[in-house]
């Protein structure tokens, strides 16, 4: 009995002490928790780039400060783009676009105890300024259409166009376009003259804390534990510039760094060997949104004759470009030009291919003989041919320019067409920009950056648009179809005329893709973990600092 | 000759004959697309570059260019330096100043950085690259040549021919000229080298001519498309051996040339003297 007693008491005692453990328990899981996360946050993320630590202007996107901030960091954008380049809400929290497009209404983080990095508080005013600001001020490019602002009330606010234009402005202007404080701005006209200390205040999640130009190193402290409801899990950035991309990898290799940044200026595909099969390195490879291509000049003969722009695109070894632009990893261009990794990418069209003996019946046929035996073809007229390749000014990348022109060029005479490099071009800056302004090329090699890509496409370059108006394309229907595209209302739209528009520049050749690439943005694996490589732009992005942890 | 000469000779003498041949000694058209990144094999003995061009080939028609440069480069060197130097050093006063103080603010500029600047706003082809090292490189050979054509007008045989009613011209071409020789010898010499490496760091620097074989160019595309480090050996160093080799070449001629040349006039006296 006694011991059944001592059973049952024991029973009992063990019962009740059941939700005082489980409580314990939980209690001692949830500090585990807190002190795993504190454990896992990382306190100093070193990130390398080629952007001098030179320009601390919010109303800039120069320098590294400039460029870091289309990572939703100093600066807080309107709208960010996550990994699949799909428009996100940032302090634009929330928007609905009219059915005509010509306003919509948007609703700002102005209650989630946001301020500026001077203690100031961020409000519906500096959003009204920011963008007034931007349409009489900077006339900004990316808002081109935004007409007024009109308060509705501490939150929302109505934004007009002067036509359709609402998605195609959003599309634009996110991560390009911040919200600037009123207190500082207000009554400064020349913002890129202005150099006070207070003009490199934002209100995005990290400020600047030092600044050492001498060692070219800006270290940036993230301003809360969470922001806009979400934990920082990167405690301390600092940004360090490096002279080129070789002295950058070297640094990253020695652990130096923890990550390359350099907006969507990859590592040359030529470097992909030196970042490849190193431990704690991965190579951070994605497919590029962006391309090198080969614009045509409508403006001159023989590059405005459909015929001789058919035989270039035969006459043009893809193979060879691949391998030369994208190294082991480039890839045949397809007739369309577009990357296949850009939404709206046509996968009905063909791989360019190369095929001589097409390139010169085409020739042939046109007219372009060669008439005074030279080995050479004469135009049509009779007159020499002597057809100018223009390659884009690039300072870091000319050594890859002249090597594509080179290769153009040989393929040219392959044919029996003369082509010559336009040197100037390659060294000459300024010349290069006035003589593609003039729309007197013939061929110009360029190259549509993945930013570019992603909401105007490489046909900016060919048709004459407000954006870029040295476009020379001059058959109505595409231009117009281009307006279209910039003009449309949702990205189901915007994919569908894309996709017409890539038949219509294969049937056209109104341009030619010379390969599909992939972008390099290496980081290191051995302490870091968490990173996520937005397509051609890389592991430092938007989502960093709410991803990242120790490892 | 000396040991020291012969080899100079030798290496000078292989390059030149690279060059004059290239074209039948190239086992490949340089200018010919290929296989890009391709180490060295039976097919391609130095490999092939970023887009498919062989390296040996390059190198052979390389030479054509940076001999050229080199050569014609000093010879014009040479003789504006050597007419300055004479005209400075016999004249003196008012030419002598004039020809040192334009001299003395030529060496004040640094050589190289003016060359880019140079080449930079010229039309970039062989000939504008020639006057560009020449317009930085005429000044030590004026200084040399001056400080010797002092010491020679000095002499008795000069003031003879002075005295004697013998003109300006005729005595700096036919008495104090002959007596350079040696001088103007080793510049010369040294010129061509010089103009090999500054045609080279030009080169290298993308101011050469695009799309011309020369050795710096081989190694500008070696350099800025990542052959060094990605460790492509068989792409940056032969144009570096060959720039090395070649100036090492005409250093040898030039120093121990110099010496040669010396001890021959030393002979020379001696056999006189002992005829007399």
């Amino acid at each position: 009995m006694k011991k059944k007693l001592m059973a049952l008491l024991l029973a009992v005692s063990m019962v009740a002490s059941l939700p005082t453990a489980a409580l314990a328990s939980t209690e001692s899981t949830e500090t585990e928790m807190a002190e795993k996360t504190a454990e896992k946050h990382v306190e100093l993320l070193k990130i390398g780039t080629t952007r001098a630590a030179d320009a601390f202007n919010i109303m800039t996107e120069e320098g590294s400060y400039g460029k870091m901030n289309y990572n939703s960091f100093c600066a807080a954008p309107y709208i960010q783009r996550g990994q699949d380049g799909v428009l996100e809400p940032f302090i634009m929290t929330d928007w609905e676009i009219a059915d005509d497009q010509t306003s919509l209404v948007a609703t700002f983080a102005t209650d989630q105890g946001i301020t500026w990095h001077d203690g100031e508080p961020f409000t519906i005013d500096d959003v009204i300024f920011s963008l007034e600001y931007m349409i009489n001020v900077k006339q900004s490019s990316y808002i081109t259409g935004m007409t007024t602002v009109e308060k509705i009330d501490d939150k929302t606010v109505k934004i007009n166009f002067d036509g359709p234009k609402a998605f195609g402005v959003l599309n634009s202007m996110a991560k390009f376009t911040y919200i600037y404080p009123k207190h500082i701005w207000e009554g400064i006209e020349d913002y890129k003259a202005y150099t006070g200390e207070d003009a490199m205040i934002g209100c995005g999640p990290y400020k600047v804390t030092d600044i050492d130009q001498d060692a070219q190193v800006v270290t940036y402290e993230k301003v809360a534990d969470t922001y806009l409801g979400r934990e920082i899990m990167v405690d301390k950035v600092q940004v360090r510039s490096y002279d080129s991309h070789d002295s950058l990898v070297m640094a990253l290799k020695n652990g130096e760094i923890d990550a390359m940044y350099d907006y969507s200026n990859s590592l040359d595909s030529s470097m992909q060997p030196s970042i490849t099969g190193v431990e704690g390195l991965d190579a951070g490879m994605s497919t590029n949104t962006g391309n090198f291509q080969l614009v045509f000049g409508f403006n001159v003969a023989p590059t405005n004759d459909l015929e001789f722009r058919k035989a270039v695109s035969k006459a043009l070894d893809y193979e060879l470009l691949a391998a030369t632009i994208g190294g082991a990893d480039g890839e045949i261009a397809g007739t369309g030009i577009v990357s296949s990794a850009v939404q709206g990418f046509n996968p009905d069209l063909p791989k360019n291919a190369q095929d001589v003996e097409a390139a010169k019946a085409i020739l042939d046929e046109a007219g372009y003989a060669d008439t005074n035996g030279d080995g050479l073809r004469e135009m049509p007229d009779g007159s020499e041919m002597d057809v100018l390749v223009t390659p884009q000014y690039n300072s870091t990348r000319s050594a890859l320019y002249a090597r594509i022109a080179e290769i153009l060029i040989q393929n040219l005479a392959d044919v029996g067409v003369k082509a010559s490099l336009d040197e100037e071009s390659v060294r000459n800056s300024d010349y290069c920009t006035e003589f593609r302004k003039s729309g007197q090329y013939e061929l110009y090699i360029g190259y549509t950056s993945p930013g570019v890509a992603t909401f105007d496409s490489a046909f900016m370059y060919m048709t004459p648009n407000p954006a870029n108006p040295w476009g020379t394309c001059n058959i109505t229907e595409f231009n117009e179809k281009y307006d279209a595209l910039v003009s449309s209302g949702s990205q189901e739209e915007y994919n569908a005329i894309l996709q017409e528009l890539q038949v219509m520049a294969a049937d056209n050749v109104i341009g030619i893709g010379l390969c599909w690439d992939k972008a390099y943005f290496p980081y290191r694996t051995d302490k870091i973990g968490g990173w996520i490589n937005f397509t051609g732009f890389g592991a430092i992005n938007a989502e960093t600092w709410y991803s990242l942890y120790t490892k | 000759m000396n040991r020291q000469v012969k080899a100079g000779m030798t290496i000078l003498a292989v390059i030149l004959f690279v060059a004059v041949f290239a074209p039948v000694l190239s086992p490949h058209d340089p200018y010919e697309l290929g296989i890009p990144y391709q180490i060295p094999s039976s097919e391609h003995i130095l490999g092939t570059n970023d887009v498919g061009q062989d390296i040996l080939s390059e190198l052979f028609y390389g030479a054509r260019v940076s001999l050229t440069i080199g050569i014609v480069s000093a010879l014009v060197v040479t003789v504006i330096g050597t007419t300055l130097g004479i005209l400075a050093g016999y004249y003196g006063g008012k030419v002598d100043r004039i020809i040192s103080q334009l001299t003395n603010v030529a060496m004040a500029l640094p050589s190289l950085p003016l060359t880019i600047v140079l080449v930079a706003f010229m039309e970039a082809n062989l000939r504008n690259l020639i006057i560009a090292i020449c317009i930085t490189s005429w000044t030590s050979t004026v200084r040399i040549v001056r400080s010797r054509v002092m010491q020679i007008r000095e002499l008795p045989f000069v003031k003879l021919e002075t005295t004697m009613g013998a003109s300006s011209v005729y005595i700096m071409i036919r008495h104090i000229l002959p007596n350079l020789g040696e001088i103007v010898f080793v510049r010369a010499v040294m010129e061509v080298a010089n103009a090999m490496l500054t045609e080279a760091s030009l080169s290298f620097l993308g101011l050469g001519v695009l799309g011309q074989k020369s050795w710096g160019s081989i190694l500008h595309y070696a350099f800025y498309r990542n052959g060094i480090i990605n460790g492509y050996y068989w792409w940056y160093l032969p144009p570096i051996f060959c720039i090395s080799f070649s100036v090492l070449g005409f250093m040898l001629l030039g120093y121990y040339g110099k010496k040669d040349i010396k001890k021959k006039h030393k002979k020379n006296r001696k056999e006189k003297i002992s005829y007399a």
